[in-house]
């Protein structure tokens, strides 16, 4: 099987095919990451695949090192602009009625999984550290260059973060 | 070093919920955006390109002009053919619009018999 920095290196030469596997072998994290942080399956997948249209414009950038690392970090950023997008269009329309990102009554299948509410329960760092350093798998160095927040920080989130996460999905099952 | 020691279980349980999603369509989708904003780019650098080559024509007989052995004729037909076209700024604006309403009837006639 070729590795990613094989496929990326083709990729970055226009072979379409390459991409189209490094994105069959990422979709899966990229896409639990982005639905994670926004709460939300849609919102999720739309900022999943900006995040790999991106990927394919900037795939000569890629300098080696862990894929993953590379692909979280952009999804990182596109849902960080996401975000802006959605908080400036909620400013606009005074009408509009505010509901948290993503947070809409007709997507809310994943809510319903025990995961996803103890995860709904996290302040939102704690949330965001979680996702990326438990759910997505990136180290705590990987996170904190993808955040841009200092590694200390990290560090305390992701263990305050699943100590809570334990604690309700232990209480859960009890009751 | 990858910090998971401590929460590998969690990691796992997150892993099966992600497997559970539909590569497939998703795949698609992000290839067919792809395609589409490569069509797209490549139509605009034709675009582009074209007008380019359009400015660069009208430039071509002031150029052949200066080089000496060539045919004079040729040098002197394209620069007609330019000071032709630019009379078309003197003329009525009404016949203009007569003059395109025509054509894009004749078009509008190629294209009805070619489908």
């Amino acid at each position: 099987m070729r590795s990613d920095p094989d496929l990326a290196e083709c990729a970055a030469r226009g072979d379409e095919a390459s991409f189209a596997e490094l994105v069959r072998r990422h979709q899966a994290r990229i896409r639990g990451m982005a639905r994670r942080l926004t709460g939300s399956a849609s919102d999720g997948d739309d900022i999943a695949q900006a995040t790999f249209l991106k990927a394919w414009q900037k795939i000569g950038s890629y300098a080696g090192g862990t894929f993953s690392a590379w692909i979280c970090t952009i999804c990182w950023r596109e849902y960080l602009q996401a975000r802006r997008k959605q908080k400036i269009e909620i400013e606009f329309d005074e009408t509009a009625e505010i509901i948290p990102f993503g947070r809409s009554q007709s997507d809310n299948v994943g809510d319903q999984m025990d995961l996803s509410r103890a995860l709904g329960t996290l302040s939102e760092a704690q949330r965001v550290c979680v996702v990326l350093c438990v759910a997505s798998g990136l180290s705590h160095r990987e996170a904190a260059e993808a955040t841009g927040w200092p590694l200390g920080t990290i560090k305390s989130h992701v263990t305050r973060g699943v100590a809570a996460l334990r604690k309700h999905l232990e209480s859960s099952h009890v009751a | 070093m990858r910090d998971q020691e401590n929460h590998s279980d969690l990691t796992e349980l997150f892993t099966a919920e992600d497997r559970e999603l539909d590569a497939a369509p998703f795949v698609k989708d992000v290839m067919a955006g792809i395609r589409r904003k490569a069509l797209f780019r490549r139509l605009l650098l034709g675009a582009v390109g074209m007008a380019g080559a359009g400015v660069s024509a009208l430039q071509l007989p002031g150029l052949l002009s200066n080089w000496t052995g060539l045919d004079s004729l040729v040098t002197q037909s394209i620069t007609d053919a330019r000071q032709d076209a630019s009379l078309l700024t003197t003329i009525d604006p009404l016949w203009l619009t007569v003059g395109g309403v025509v054509a894009i009837s004749l078009l509008a006639i190629t294209a009805w018999e070619r489908a």
